[in-house]
């Protein structure tokens, strides 16, 4: 596998994930939502285009299953970033 | 979505009793199954190093093979070729001798000394790696195969059913609160968010441990229906069609010339081996290795058949080119194993078995918070005997297992050479801590004890990385692979700040936080008259 398009597919594939935590009601990255439209519609753009770079360098069923992972790690992991970041904003 | 309250009452119900009898069982299972996504380099990083001369480059394995069955000639039996000799698997030509058992056997390897005379050694492959997997695979159970892979595949049963129970208990408040996470006073309400931050999203991952795991569990009585049923005429095991044999001016192709045949046939597949068997004359081959692109229903590496007269490779067997059947059980095992998409996938299952055992983890804090006898009138009621035992339950089995994780491999570089059994010493300090732990917990209360455990687990990561540097600086028998094990001393070194971080914070929580409360030493003691007391005044 060539190690850019990896790289690239897993890059896009954590913006896409990221920019629809941002778009969703209960993100607390940001003090306010901004455009979750715009956030939401570029999130999945950028989401589509990892599963298909992933599609282009591994088998179908593992391009879907790395795809799927990543994703999950994501959104697993940005509530806690989100509550951290909340958190230190109230601090401040 | 609309349920009704007495259906949910139900769901949750079953949610919380086989999410207590097993939680703590499947944090075992994910803890040491995220540690055992990398095997292959702590095995690497835990093999003692071999005192073979280095490998003869691979256009000379043909000589080394003909020296190895002049001297050894039951190696002709059972061979295996090295492409890439690394610390764990140090010679170009490995044979294993069979023991007492049909899984037991002796690996030797062979090199040529600087003077050109044969090198043979009885290899040491570390079983550390593989004491971590085995307590994946029997939930950290100490008993026979047999007994706890029987218990496993119920704990993966009742795990699958707290999924969809769970599942079921969410949907009513899904698309609220999908995503949430409030810390704030309402302590159930915050690990409650915790609890779905880490199970929700993840729940095709974790449906795909539970089933996989369940099937691991009871393949046999799986395979003797399905003979029964759908294969009359016995399971086809393995079944390819029998090479040709070999005509007189035939003889099997060196291995160098195999590697270019296969790397041809096969492009993107890492060959690790080829491995030789003799059957009534003839020689039979197999190839492993790996390409990242494809799954493979083994843990590390796919193999399949090779012609070993030819070098043509018989590729049924490889992820990518099997029938749809086949393809479909391969991927039931590579979704389990991650082993697909190399170490970038390896390192996101690794957090996602991590981000698991903490779901467990948070499931029991969850049920403790939600019995707390809350303070009235400035009294701090006694907490619930349940609350406090589930309490010190949950920090000595969870910390229990990872300190005797980091224990047993901080001993690593230090038991071979001072201990007959290295694998039996390993087994008997994970063990020893792990029990340690729990008693620890129930001696000092589980606000207490996950205080001093978690320092205590921040030490014995810290001893993995220096059992490394001694291996450096050469005392005591040690040894340091260059380059090897980096990751594994990096990480050990990584969670040392993160355990004393996490044992700061329940300083804090014990400090300042409720002290009606097992997370309290005020209140949550496990004064076995506590019960009995109604309350104590606040002082």
């Amino acid at each position: 596998m060539n190690e850019w398009m990896v790289f690239f597919s897993a890059l896009s594939g954590v913006a896409g994930a990221w920019l629809l935590y941002l778009a969703s009601p209960r993100q607390q990255w940001l003090a306010h939502r901004s455009s979750p439209r715009v956030s939401a519609g570029v999130g999945t753009a950028l989401l589509l285009l990892s599963l298909a770079l992933l599609l282009s360098m591994m088998g179908a069923t593992e391009a879907v299953a790395s795809w799927m992972v990543l994703v999950m790690l994501v959104w697993t992991l940005a509530p806690f970033l989100g509550a951290w970041r909340a958190g230190r904003r109230t601090l401040s | 979505m609309k349920i009704r309250n007495d259906i949910i009452k139900v769901y949750k119900d079953v949610h919380i009793w086989v999410g207590i009898i097993s939680g703590l069982m499947l944090f075992i299972a994910f803890y040491a199954g995220a540690i055992t996504m990398f095997e292959k380099p702590l095995e690497r990083w835990a093999t003692p190093p071999s005192a073979l001369a280095p490998p003869p480059p691979i256009e000379r394995t043909e000589a080394l093979l003909q020296a190895v069955f002049a001297s050894h000639p039951q190696a002709a039996k059972h061979y295996l070729v090295v492409v890439r000799p690394s610390a764990e698997a140090p010679a170009r030509v490995i044979w294993r001798e069979p023991g007492k058992t049909r899984r037991e056997f002796t690996e030797y390897g062979a090199s040529f000394a600087a003077d050109g005379s044969l090198q043979v050694e009885k290899l040491a492959k570390a079983p550390v790696a593989q004491l971590v997997d085995t307590l994946h695979q029997l939930v950290g159970l100490p008993f026979p195969d047999a007994v706890a892979r029987q218990i496993m595949g119920a704990v993966a049963l009742m795990y699958a059913v707290a999924l969809v129970s769970g599942l079921i208990i969410v949907l009513p408040t899904l698309v609220k609160d999908f995503l949430a996470l409030r810390i704030g006073k309402n302590i159930k309400r915050m690990w409650m968010d915790v609890h779905n931050a880490l199970g929700i999203v993840s729940l095709p991952f974790h449906l795909v441990m539970a089933l996989t795991s369940v099937v691991f569990a009871f393949h046999t009585p799986f395979y003797a229906v399905q003979e029964k049923v759908v294969y009359p005429h016995g399971l086809p095991w393995g079944q390819h069609e029998p090479a040709p044999l070999p005509g007189p001016d035939e003889y099997p192709l060196p291995a160098d010339a195999l590697l270019r045949s296969v790397e041809a046939q096969l492009p993107g597949f890492e060959v690790y081996s080829f491995i030789f068997r003799e059957d009534q004359g003839q020689l039979e081959a197999s190839v492993t290795g790996l390409d990242v692109r494809h799954g493979t229903r083994g843990r590390t590496q796919a193999s399949t058949h090779l012609n070993p007269y030819t070098g043509e490779v018989d590729p049924h067997d490889l992820p990518g080119r099997m029938e749809s059947w086949d393809a479909a059980v391969n991927a039931f095992f590579m979704l389990h194993f991650g082993s697909y998409g190399g170490n970038a996938m390896r390192w996101l299952y690794l957090v996602m078995g991590l981000a698991g055992a903490l779901l467990f983890y948070t499931g029991n804090l969850l049920w403790i918070e939600s019995r707390r006898r809350k303070q009235r009138d400035g009294l701090v009621p006694a907490q619930k005997r349940s609350a406090q035992v589930l309490g010190c339950l949950t920090v000595g089995v969870s910390l229990g297992c990872v300190i005797g994780i980091s224990a047993t491999l901080a001993a690593t570089k230090w038991l071979p050479g001072r201990v007959d059994d290295v694998a039996l010493w390993h087994q008997g300090l994970y063990y020893a801590f792990f029990a340690a732990a729990v008693a620890w917990a129930f001696a000092r209360g589980a606000a207490r004890g996950a205080d001093e455990l978690l320092r205590l687990a921040a030490l014995a990561s810290l001893l993995v990385p220096l059992g490394s540097l001694a291996g450096v600086w050469g005392i005591g028998g040690t040894w340091n692979h260059p380059g090897a094990g980096f990751a594994v001393d990096a990480v050990a070194l990584a969670a040392v700040p993160v355990f004393l971080m996490l044992a700061r914070y329940t300083r804090k929580r014990m400090a300042d936080g409720h002290t009606d409360s097992v997370w309290s030493t005020a209140g949550g003691s496990a004064d076995p008259a506590a019960e009995g007391a109604d309350a104590r005044a606040v002082t």
